[in-house]
Order: C-alpha cells, then sequence, then structure tokens
C-alpha cells in the first residue's frame, strides 16, 4: 500500500517541479523587470547594486540552479521586494489562511453534504428542486462578486459587519470580532465547493440507494434510519472523499482571491501583492509550500480511503 | 451548438436535433441561457453599427448618471456609458472563453486521445501528469505569468487554455478506453491503418459528444477565471472593458451608483449560467447514459 502511495506523491512532487521550472522561465523570460526598478532616474550604481544582490545580475540559467538547489534544501529564498526569508513571510501568514480555509471546509461538509443528504431524501420533492436550483446558480456565480454582494447588503447597507481585514484596530483580540470578520470571507470562499460538493453527494446517495446491499439491509428489517445511516452513508462517503482532495487546490486558488477582495492578511492576498510586484521567489515560494501541503493531504486522504472502506487495497 | 444542428438527419426520424430541442423545451434554464446568449451574441457582433456612445468616452461632468436616453443603463464612475461598456466587455469576455475553453478541448483531446489509444507507459506518464497538475493549485502561478506577460487576451487565452485541459483529458480518455477494442477499430488496424489514422479518424469522432459538451461547460468555468483575473487587475487591463474589471473596486462606489457593481456581474453570471445547462442539456441529448456519471 505504502509504495502505491509514495509513487503518487513522488509522481505530483514531479509535477510540481516541472511546473514550477517552467513557471520560472516563463516569469524570467517576461520583457520588463522588477517594479523595485521601474524608477527611471535611479543611480546605476545603485541599480546595479539591487540585482547583484538579488543575484539577477547572473544569467537566468544560473539563477535557477541557485534557486532550485535551495530550494531543494527546504530553503525557498528571499522575496525580492521584501529582502525578507519567504518561508519567514509563509509561516506569518499561514495562520490567517489556515483560519479562512479551515472556516471554509466547515461550511463546504456542513452545509453542503447536509443539503446533499437531504435532497436525496426527498427527491424531486420542491425543496430538493430549490437546493439543485441554488447549487446550480452558485457554481456559475464568479465567487468576488458574491463577495461584492454581500459587502454591499452587510457591510455597507446594514452595517453589519465589517467589510475588510481580520480584526478591529485598537481592540483586543475577541472570538466575536474575529467571528465577524471571518464570517463573509469563509461564506464566500465555500460557496462553489458546498454547491458542488451538495450536487455530489444527492447524486452518490442515490445511486448507492439503488444497490443489492441496500435492498438487502432494507429486506432483512432494518429501519429507515439505519439503512440510510449505516450503509448509504458509510459508502457514500467514498466518492465525497475524491472530490475532497480535488476541492483542496480550489480552495487555495480561491482565497487568492477571497483574501484580496475582503484584505484578509493571508497567504493569498500575499500572493496576489507578489504576482503583481513581479517577487517571483514570493509567488512561487507560496506555490511550492502550499503544493506540498495539498499533495501530503492527498496522501492522507488515500489512506483514508482504506480505512473507511475495507474494499480497497493498494 | 452549431455542430449540433448541422448534423445530418438520422433515418429513425429522431434526428439528434430534435431530441436536443426536445431537451431544450424541457429545460427552462436552458432554453433561457440560449435566448440569453443569442441576444448577447448579436448585441456583441452588431456594436460597431449600434448607436451607442463609445465605451471609452470619458464625460467627468456626468458621473454616476442615472439611466436616461442618452444612457440607457447610466453611467459609471468616469461617465462612461454602463451599456456601451458592459457590450464592449462582453466582446472580450466571449472571446477569451470561447477561444480558452476551445484551447483547453484541443490540449484534453491530444492527451487523452494519446494517453487512451496508446496505453501502458505513455498512458501512465500522461495521466500521473494530469493527476499531479490536477493537484497543484495552479492560480497562483497563472497569477503570476499573466501579471508578468502584461495580461491582455492572448495571455490569457494561452495561460488558461494551458492550465484547464485535465478534466477533459480524463474524459477523452475514458472514451477512448471504451472503443478502443471494439470491432471497428480492431477492423480498420487490421486493414493497415497507421496510429494517427486510427485516433483521428475512428476514435476521435466517438469523442465528439465529449468535446462539445466538454467546450461548453469549459467556456463558463474559463469565464469565471478571466473575470477574476479580470478583477484583480491581471487579466484584461482598463481602459479595455471586461466584465471582470468593470467590477474592480465596485464596492467603494455602492453609496453613488450600485448598479455599477449589478450588471457586469449579472453578465457573468448569465453566461455561466447559460453555458452550463447548455452542456448538461447537450450531454443528455447526446447520451443518455452520461447523465448519471456526472
Amino acid at each position: 500500500m505504502f509504495s502505491y502511495l509514495l509513487k503518487q506523491a513522488a509522481a505530483s512532487i514531479l509535477v510540481l517541479l516541472v511546473v514550477v521550472t517552467i513557471t520560472f522561465f516563463l516569469i524570467g523570460l517576461a520583457p520588463g523587470g522588477l517594479g523595485l526598478l521601474a524608477d527611471p532616474n535611479m543611480d546605476p550604481e545603485v541599480r546595479a547594486n539591487i540585482l547583484r544582490n538579488l543575484g539577477l545580475d547572473q544569467p537566468l540559467h544560473v539563477q535557477y540552479f541557485n534557486w532550485m538547489g535551495n530550494i531543494l534544501q527546504g530553503d525557498l529564498g528571499r522575496s525580492f521586494t521584501f529582502n525578507r526569508p519567504v518561508m519567514e513571510m509563509i509561516l506569518e501568514r499561514l495562520p490567517a489562511t489556515l483560519l479562512l480555509g479551515a472556516a471554509a471546509l466547515v461550511i463546504t461538509i456542513g452545509v453542503g453534504f447536509s443539503a446533499g443528504v437531504i435532497a436525496a431524501r426527498l427527491p424531486n420533492s420542491l425543496l430538493d428542486q430549490v437546493l439543485s436550483f441554488v447549487s446550480f446558480v452558485l457554481l456559475a456565480t464568479p465567487g468576488f462578486w458574491l463577495g461584492i454582494l454581500l459587502i454591499i447588503v452587510f457591510a455597507v447597507s446594514l452595517g453589519w459587519l465589517p467589510a475588510a481585514g481580520m480584526q478591529t484596530v485598537g481592540q483586543p483580540f475577541s472570538v466575536a470580532d474575529r467571528l465577524s470578520y471571518l464570517v463573509m470571507p469563509a461564506i464566500v470562499l465555500a460557496a462553489g465547493t458546498t454547491a458542488e460538493l451538495m450536487r455530489y453527494t444527492r447524486s452518490s446517495w442515490l445511486e448507492i440507494m439503488n444497490l443489492d446491499y441496500i435492498r438487502t439491509a432494507r429486506s432483512k428489517g432494518l429501519s429507515e434510519r439505519a439503512v440510510h445511516g449505516k450503509h448509504v452513508l458509510r459508502n457514500a462517503l467514498i466518492p465525497i472523499l475524491t472530490i475532497f482532495g480535488l476541492f483542496l487546490p480550489r480552495l487555495v486558488g480561491g482565497a487568492a482571491v477571497t483574501e484580496t477582495l475582503f484584505a484578509w492578511p493571508g497567504m493569498g492576498s500575499m500572493a496576489v501583492a507578489a504576482a503583481v510586484a513581479r517577487d517571483t521567489p514570493l509567488v512561487l515560494g507560496v506555490t511550492i509550500f502550499i503544493s506540498s501541503a495539498v499533495i501530503l493531504s492527498n496522501l492522507l486522504i488515500d489512506v483514508l480511503y482504506a480505512v473507511i472502506d475495507p474494499r480497497i487495497r493498494y | 451548438m452549431s455542430a449540433v444542428a448541422q448534423a445530418p438527419a438520422q433515418p429513425t426520424g429522431r434526428s439528434l436535433w430534435r431530441i436536443f430541442w426536445r431537451m431544450l423545451r424541457r429545460n427552462r434554464m436552458a432554453l433561457f441561457g440560449v435566448v440569453f446568449l443569442t441576444v448577447v451574441a448579436a448585441l456583441v457582433i452588431l456594436e460597431p453599427v449600434l448607436p451607442l456612445p463609445s465605451p471609452n468616452r470619458i464625460d467627468l461632468l456626468n458621473t454616476y448618471a442615472p439611466p436616461s436616453f442618452q444612457h440607457l443603463l447610466g453611467t459609471d464612475e468616469n461617465g462612461r456609458d454602463v451599456l456601451a461598456r458592459l457590450i464592449a466587455g462582453g466582446q472580450v469576455s466571449l472571446a477569451v472563453g470561447l477561444s480558452a475553453a476551445v484551447l483547453t478541448v484541443l490540449f484534453g483531446a491530444v492527451v487523452g486521445l494519446a494517453a487512451g489509444y496508446f496505453g501502458g507507459l505513455v498512458d501512465r506518464v500522461l495521466m500521473r501528469f494530469t493527476d499531479g497538475l490536477l493537484s497543484i493549485p495552479v492560480f497562483f502561478l497563472l497569477l503570476a505569468v499573466v501579471a508578468i506577460w502584461g495580461g491582455g487576451p492572448l495571455v490569457l487565452i494561452l495561460a488558461l487554455g494551458l492550465t484547464r485541459w485535465m478534466g477533459t483529458a480524463r474524459l477523452i480518455r475514458g472514451e477512448v478506453l471504451r472503443f478502443k477494442n471494439m470491432e471497428f477499430v480492431t477492423a480498420a488496424q487490421s486493414l493497415g491503418a497507421s496510429d494517427s489514422r486510427v485516433m483521428l479518424k475512428h476514435l476521435l469522432p466517438q469523442a465528439v459528444p465529449v468535446l462539445i459538451v466538454s467546450t461548453s461547460i469549459g467556456v463558463g468555468n474559463v469565464m469565471l477565471y478571466e473575470a477574476a483575473l479580470s478583477f484583480l487587475g491581471l487579466g484584461i487591463l482598463p481602459p479595455t472593458p471586461s466584465w471582470g474589471n468593470m467590477l474592480t473596486a465596485s464596492q467603494n462606489y455602492v453609496f453613488n451608483a450600485p448598479h455599477l457593481a449589478i450588471y457586469p456581474g449579472l453578465m457573468i453570471l448569465f453566461s455561466v449560467l447559460a453555458f452550463n445547462s447548455l452542456g448538461d442539456v447537450l450531454r443528455d441529448a447526446f447520451d443518455p447514459r452520461m447523465r448519471s456519471s456526472q
């Protein structure tokens, strides 16, 4: 089992290295330079100094091998714009992103899964139709636009929730305060995945209900509650785990937009700012960091498969 | 859409076209989508001859104007005509969405065909790569590359086309696996047809339904990414309007003109809804079996 899982993870890491390398050269070969050097009146000597300090005076392939060599030793390099270690900056921003991501996951599972089960228990009812309509619309809604609408309604018009940031300035930390800042970005981040999980749960639940072992469970006299709560639930979890692995990169990508919109001080908004500033080590560092986390969690999901479903053996 | 329309009628009397219409009439959302897309396409194509103000004409004495005969949907923060900008933005957003979706389907078809047909090592390498790419949040890299190459339609089309093909590749591979051991393929092979001929002439046509459905759903998917990138100020750059960049900072104008935040978003929402529901209808029309797999 472990050799299979390790192979899968190794493939992901290899793909990551390839993608990161392509990106490195795509960025390096682009016309124009660092935002830092945009000032046309800059003293040429100062300019040369900056380039030398950042290692940018060397040919691109030398830069690449230096950078990749450091990565392989676990050093993500230094940010061009902040001249600080990338790892340090990531760890600083990590808690905010984790909080937002965890909140979005809770919403996705809590709302998406239960709505899917409800819809599957009452197929073709009015409630089912409403839920499927809502999820269809949510899947087509740009997350940032949903965020703008929420800001207009709840922050600007009603004044119930703060529109930006993570904490009221000058106030000591309190859970209620943090939650008031968290609620809108978390909903926005979770909207798409919630809708998708709902649709997925509904269809896989309905599919399992038609299988033989469910009929067996019913015919041996089990109550509906036992049939659904034990037999269907456990089997419905398997395909749901699968799309979970696909949700993680999407949640992370969505965090870039959501964090920027709500000025949430996480890794996503940092990566957007770094992309705009052409801060190559920072952008690539964030990507490598997050991708490694996603690859690790996919490994974990694969292990969970085997735990949930004894039929699965690697 | 039109590919279906031109499919030759089958002698059974139930042509694909008629099945499609029947499915479409049953699905109100898709019917609305087709009407919406037709109207938007007409407006977008006829834009040069429509009696509208220039989308980029700034009129600082007439900002946030309410709807009037001169400006049917009012003006924005720079006094530009909102309707003209919506239509011009539609040109960009739809063109980028359609081209990038076609590109993703092309890449996906090549990878899927090769993986499914050759099998073995080719399949393993290609599919590992596909799955690996699915497990990496490429959005940040997309941000960086698009930011550095300066945005614009061409960069966006290439960037999105190169990073969103994985789903299609897997679908096409599945189709190829379904058909590649059937008699007509074996027959072609034993008559001496080359690999590329078998793939392009015999297997690819079997995958056309999947290709069309993927394109329709892909347009919606890609449009959402284009909108997000443009919203962040990295995709389509001002002054060129796109539905995404018309929303940049729109939450700041809420007191003056809440409608500025509504219209472009609705256009994105309706377009994506239309393409998604159209994809669903096409899938049902092509193959009832495909319904349960999604």
